[in-house]
C-alpha cells in the first residue's frame, strides 16, 4: 500500500479496530517507512495529550441547580404531551390539506397534470427518476415528459420558511428527543467547519434548479404523515428549502434544498428507511461520483463510508410519497 | 428511597414514572462528565456549564423516549452535541470559541488547576506540562466544530466507536473516516508543541 492509504489507516490501527489484514499491511508498510513511522509516533503523542488533559468536574451545586431548573414538578410532570409536540406540525399540515383542498375542487391545469402525474407513478415503490442537472437538460426533458409539469401547481404551496422556523424552535425542542426510536439519537446539528462554510456559501449561489437534483419517488401508507415526519427528522438541518405539497389530495412532494453535509445524512435515513435504493446515474448528478458511489454500497448492504470528495456544496431532492395502497 | 446500587436502568424507569429523586441520582452519576465535554466543546466558560444543566434537563424532558437503544450516558451525549450545536449556531456558525485566547490571563486559562497533592514531579516538571496541557486545550478548540466533537469524545471521553455512531448519529464507516480526519488536523497543530516541549 502506499503512504497516503497507510497514513488514513494510522488513526484506526492505534485503536486497534482494523481487521486482521489491514493492520498486516500497515505493520510490513510501517518497518520500510520512516515517515510513517514518524507520523504514527505524532498521532500517538497527539491522542495522548487529549487523553492527559485532567477532567473538569461539575462545580458544587450543579445537581440542585438542574433540579431547580426542572422544576418541582420532576419527570412526569415535566413531560410535554403527544399533543403539544405535533401541535405546529400538525397546524402546518392543516394548513397544506386546506390549500389542496381548494385545489382539488378547481379544474385547473395543474389538477390535470397533478393526476395524469399520479396515474404515471402508480405502483412505483422506490422507484427512483433522475433529474437534470442543467436548466438546459431541464428544458429538454420539460418538452419530451409533459408530467414533469406538475410541479407547477405544487411549487405554489411552497413554504420557504420552515427551515428558519425548525432553527428557531430548537431552544423548545428537548422533549422531543428520543420522542421516537429514529429521532433518539438524531443530530441535528448544522455543525459545519471552514470548509464546509466555504461550500454551503458557494452552493447558496446556484439557483435551486442547477443543483445536483435527484427525485424519488417512495409509498406509504399514510403519505402526508410520512412527508411530516420526513420534514420533522430535517429540523435543524441546514436546509435552504423546503416545501410540502399535497397533489390531488393523495400523494405528497416533498421539496428539499439541503446543503452541506445534512444532505449525506438525510439520505442515509431514507436508504435505512425504505430499505432500498436504486442504481443511480451518476452523469445526471454533478460528478459526485464517490459520494453517490457510498449510497450505492448502502444500498448493496455494504458499510457506509463517508467519501474522500467534498459532498455537493447542496442538493435539490425531491421525494413524492405515494399512497401505498392504491 | 434511592439506593446508589441501583442500575442506571432502574433509575430511568422510576425517572420515567415521576420519580424525581431517581433523575436526581442519574444527574449526580453523569454530571462531571457531561460538564467536562462541554468544557472542553465550548471552552471554560458560562455558557459551557449551562449547556451541562440543559442536557440534564432537556433529557428529564425527554426521558420517556429513552429506548436503551444504547446507553444512558450515550444518550445524553446526543442531546449534549445538539444544545452545543444550537449555541454554535446562534455565534454566527463561526464557533471558533477561543475563549482561553480571549481570557487574555496567561495565568488563568479558565480551567482547574492541576491538583498539586497528586504530582510526583518537581515543579518545573508541573509547570511544563500545564503549560503543554494549554496548548493542548487550545489546539483543541481551534478545530473545526465536527472534528472537535469526535476528538472530545474518543480521545478525552473514551467512547467506542458504537458509541460515537450512535451519539454523533453517523455511520462507522464516517466514524473512522472523520476521526482519522479529525486527529490528523490536531496533529499538525500540535506537532510544533511536541518539538518545542521535547
Amino acid at each position: 500500500m502506499k503512504c497516503v492509504k497507510i497514513q488514513r489507516l494510522l488513526s484506526e490501527y492505534l485503536d486497534g479496530e482494523l481487521c486482521r489484514e489491514d493492520r498486516r499491511a500497515v505493520e510490513q508498510h510501517l518497518a520500510s517507512c520512516d515517515r510513517c513511522e514518524r507520523r504514527l509516533e505524532e498521532l500517538r503523542r497527539t491522542v495522548e495529550a487529549v487523553a492527559d488533559l485532567p477532567p473538569e468536574t461539575a462545580p458544587d451545586g450543579f445537581c440542585n441547580d438542574v433540579l431547580g431548573r426542572i422544576g418541582s414538578g420532576g419527570p412526569a410532570q415535566q413531560k410535554v404531551s403527544y399533543l403539544e409536540r405535533w401541535q405546529k406540525p400538525m397546524m402546518v399540515a392543516a394548513m397544506f390539506l386546506v390549500v389542496a383542498g381548494v385545489i382539488a375542487l378547481l379544474p385547473s391545469e395543474t389538477a390535470h397534470y397533478a393526476r395524469r402525474g399520479d396515474h404515471r407513478n402508480e405502483r412505483e415503490s422506490y422507484r427512483r427518476e433522475e433529474g437534470p442537472i442543467s436548466k438546459k437538460a431541464r428544458s429538454a426533458e420539460a418538452k419530451s415528459e409533459e408530467t414533469t409539469e406538475e410541479r407547477t401547481g405544487a411549487e405554489s404551496l411552497q413554504r420557504e420558511s420552515m427551515a428558519e422556523q425548525s432553527r428557531d424552535e430548537e431552544g423548545d425542542r428537548g422533549g422531543g428527543v428520543g420522542d421516537r426510536a429514529a429521532e433518539t439519537m438524531k443530530s441535528s446539528a448544522a455543525a459545519m467547519e471552514a470548509s464546509d462554510l466555504d461550500s454551503a456559501r458557494a452552493g447558496a449561489e446556484i439557483p435551486p434548479d442547477e443543483l445536483p437534483r435527484q427525485r424519488i419517488t417512495v409509498e406509504a401508507e399514510k403519505p402526508f404523515e410520512r412527508a411530516v415526519e420526513l420534514l420533522a427528522f430535517l429540523e435543524g438541518e441546514d436546509l435552504r428549502r423546503a416545501s410540502l405539497s399535497v397533489k390531488n389530495s393523495e400523494s405528497v412532494l416533498v421539496d428539499l434544498v439541503i446543503e452541506g453535509e445534512s444532505h449525506f445524512r438525510f439520505m442515509e435515513r431514507l436508504v435505512a428507511d425504505y430499505g432500498g435504493y436504486e442504481k443511480l446515474d451518476n452523469r445526471r448528478f454533478g460528478g459526485h461520483e464517490q459520494y453517490l458511489q457510498a449510497f450505492e454500497d448502502k444500498a448493496e448492504g455494504k458499510e457506509l463510508t463517508e467519501p474522500e470528495a467534498d459532498p455537493p456544496p447542496a442538493v435539490h431532492l425531491e421525494i413524492q410519497i405515494n399512497p401505498i395502497n392504491r | 428511597m434511592t439506593d446508589s446500587c441501583d442500575t442506571d436502568g432502574k433509575l430511568i424507569g422510576r425517572a420515567v414514572a415521576g420519580d424525581q429523586e431517581a433523575f436526581g441520582e442519574l444527574v449526580r452519576r453523569n454530571k462531571d462528565y457531561v460538564y467536562n465535554a462541554a468544557v472542553h466543546l465550548l471552552g471554560p466558560t458560562p455558557e459551557a456549564e449551562d449547556v451541562a444543566q440543559e442536557v440534564f434537563v432537556k433529557a428529564c424532558r425527554g426521558i420517556d423516549g429513552f429506548r436503551g437503544e444504547c446507553s444512558f450516558s450515550t444518550w445524553l451525549y446526543g442531546i449534549m452535541l445538539n444544545c452545543v450545536r444550537s449555541r454554535w449556531r446562534k455565534q454566527g456558525r463561526r464557533p471558533d470559541v477561543l475563549s482561553l485566547e480571549a481570557n487574555g490571563d496567561e495565568e488563568d486559562d479558565g480551567f482547574s488547576p492541576e491538583p498539586e497533592d497528586t504530582d510526583a514531579d518537581g515543579p518545573e516538571e508541573r509547570l511544563l506540562r500545564e503549560e503543554r496541557r494549554d496548548l493542548v486545550r487550545r489546539a483543541i478548540l481551534r478545530l473545526p466544530t465536527q472534528f472537535r466533537e469526535i476528538v472530545i469524545l474518543r480521545d478525552l471521553q473514551d467512547l467506542s466507536y458504537r458509541e460515537l455512531s450512535a451519539a454523533l448519529d453517523i455511520p462507522l464507516g464516517t466514524v473512522k473516516s472523520r476521526l482519522a480526519r479529525a486527529r490528523d488536523a490536531l496533529r499538525e497543530e500540535l506537532v510544533p508543541v511536541f518539538m518545542d516541549l521535547s
